[in-house]
């Protein structure tokens, strides 16, 4: 080997290792997406032409023999247009995928369920049993510019009659004033407790199979308002090492019309809205995943029966929540204290409660058993109680097991055991899901 | 000289081998340059508890080419976390995931792009963005 030749005989061992590298590579390069492998090609474009900077630096300036640099000066030129050619397609591509991150189309998202379900429940027209469809529960998150929002969510569901029904389950317009401030207003999940803003229509994100029955839709057996069409206003800060969560809102007060809560949409039969609100702290540390909180509503209630106007009440409640959520546990509780009082039939004031308790153990291989008790003590004096279809006083058992097959989709089986007052009833229900989101 | 050439030829090698590692080793947040966050703020864009810096509205770009490292280093949560973590924040405060880029170049595109946009580079970043922190 002359002396002369020795950049030519580096550039080679170095080439040589790059490709060496860049097979060594290979797998992961392949395995890739396109823009992956952009990002790949990228890198080693940056190692070849480091590599021929290094050899063209370390080249001996002198002497030079005419005839080797003659053979050796076309593999520079050579080496260095294709590089410049592959970062020319390089960069192209990546101008392509990499526009400014605007009006980037509505992001759609969604949950679905489908199950089976045997109960024994007393049912008017005898059904015990069979598959059912759950929600198909489609929500657009459309960012309007940089601090109007919109967030609006459709649910089609089959009503145990059999009939399909189409509801705007939430309509919201928000305005991001800023980090521990966000305004809404149209119709939203109520902000009480813990499961109604977080869980609501979202059955794979829940961990068990149905909700505490008290705070269930309006039309199936909920006792509280789920949804409010008016204004809130929702936000977190952070305070000592946790953060202070806070919810505010006003909106159409509830009515009951023959026996089932209605939270009135459009316009409120009287001129008391509802007003009430949470106030909750998000531990951190060794407390990480612990939030605690305090919640409370006043308004009034109408009761139409038949068409009539039959009763008023002044229906307040407060009470607290608690959620302990790490990868092995999850356990949740919320409770209820009702304080009412009769506008209309003189009946005084009435005071019930109403609570549930879960505990989950998050097992490996994505096995969830879990553990629910709930019970609702409700004053069957009380004008809104006695009003309301599913006003009952109730105790419910329920023991699950849920397994997340991936981590959109899950599988649960359920069974409760319940005991009505109203109807002096017990009875069993065995429900199996199937739920994904998307 | 043939010692010199046999011993550029093992760190060659050895960088071949240690590549892959070492790209995965740092994190390097960056913004566009109108950005001002600190490197502890970094955590509450990506997971949506902070999306304005003064008055510029956030803008956080995921890179699948660095995506382990920093949901590891800095996030503290797995890919799967951090996903059912979007979907929950998605469907109850209305926010939308980062967008996910493939790689640096892509992301290094949008950053310098966008205004309030922030991501991270698995490579020292080149001029013409911000360098928020390494991780």
């Amino acid at each position: 080997m002359t002396p002369s030749s020795r950049p030519s005989a580096r550039l080679r061992v170095a080439v040589s290792l790059a490709l060496a590298q860049s097979l060594l590579w290979a797998g992961p390069v392949f395995a890739q997406t396109d823009s992956e492998r952009i990002a790949e090609l990228e890198r080693l474009v940056r190692q070849l032409s480091d590599k021929v900077n290094e050899l063209s630096q370390a080249k001996p300036a002198a002497p030079v023999d005419a005839g080797a640099t003659a053979a050796t000066a076309p593999a520079d030129p050579a080496a260095a247009a294709r590089i410049e050619a592959l970062e020319r397609s390089v960069t192209q591509l990546t101008e392509s995928a990499g526009k400014p991150q605007t009006n980037v189309g509505v992001p759609l998202h969604g949950f679905a369920d489908v199950g089976y379900t045997h109960s024994q429940a007393p049912a008017a027209d005898d059904r015990k049993g069979g598959f059912t469809m759950g929600n198909l529960d489609l929500f657009l998150t459309p960012e309007l510019s940089e601090r109007v929002k919109m967030l609006a969510e459709v649910v089609i569901e089959y009503g145990a009659d059999g009939t399909i029904g189409t509801d705007v389950e939430r309509m919201q317009l928000g305005y991001t004033v800023n980090d521990a401030l966000t305004l809404w207003g149209g119709r939203f999940h109520t902000p009480y407790g813990y499961w109604s803003t977080a869980f609501h229509h979202g059955a794979q994100i829940q961990t068990s199979l149905m909700r505490p029955r008290f705070i269930d839709f309006e039309d199936k057996g909920g006792v509280l308002p789920a949804h409010t069409v008016g204004i809130w206003g929702t936000g977190r800060t952070s305070a000592g090492d946790g953060k202070v969560t806070y919810d505010v809102f006003v909106g159409n007060g509830g009515r009951v019309v023959d026996g089932t809560l209605d939270f009135q949409p459009v316009r409120d039969s009287n001129g008391n809205k509802s007003l009430g609100g949470k106030l909750g702290y998000e531990f951190s540390g060794s407390l990480a995943g612990l939030a605690l909180g305090v919640h409370g509503n006043a308004q009034t209630v109408d009761v139409y029966t038949g068409g009539a106007h039959t009763g008023s009440d002044k229906f307040r409640y407060y009470g607290g929540y608690g959620v302990y959520d790490t990868d092995d546990w999850e356990v949740l509780t919320e409770y209820y204290r009702f304080k009412d009082q009769d506008n209309l039939g003189g009946s005084g004031s009435h005071s019930s409660w109403a609570g549930f308790a879960q505990a989950g153990r998050r097992l490996d291989g994505g096995w969830t058993p879990y553990l629910r008790y709930e019970k609702a003590s409700l004053d069957q004096t009380d004008p809104y109680f006695f009003a309301l279809a599913s006003g009952g006083s109730y105790t419910r058992t329920s023991l699950g097991l849920r397994y997340d097959l991936t981590p959109r989709s899950a599988l649960k089986l359920e069974v409760n055991r319940t005991d009505e007052k109203r109807i002096d009833s017990s009875y069993n229900e065995v429900r199996a899901q199937f739920s994904v989101r998307f | 000289m043939m010692r010199k050439t046999k011993l550029i030829s093992l760190l060659a090698v050895f960088s071949a081998l240690a590549g892959p590692l070492s790209a995965a080793a740092d994190v390097y947040v960056v913004a566009n340059a109108g950005v001002n966050l600190s490197g502890g703020e970094v955590r509450d864009v990506f997971v949506g508890e902070k999306q304005l810096a003064g008055a510029v509205k956030l803008v956080p770009v995921d890179n699948a080419s660095a995506h382990a490292e920093f949901l590891s280093k800095v996030v503290k949560l797995d890919a799967g976390k951090y996903e059912a973590l979007w979907t929950k924040k998605s469907f109850r405060e209305g926010l939308n995931a980062p967008a996910a880029k493939g790689g640096d170049a892509e992301v290094l595109a949008v950053v310098k792009s966008t205004p309030g946009a922030v991501g991270y580079l698995s490579a020292p970043p080149p001029a013409g963005v911000k360098l928020i922190q390494k991780f």
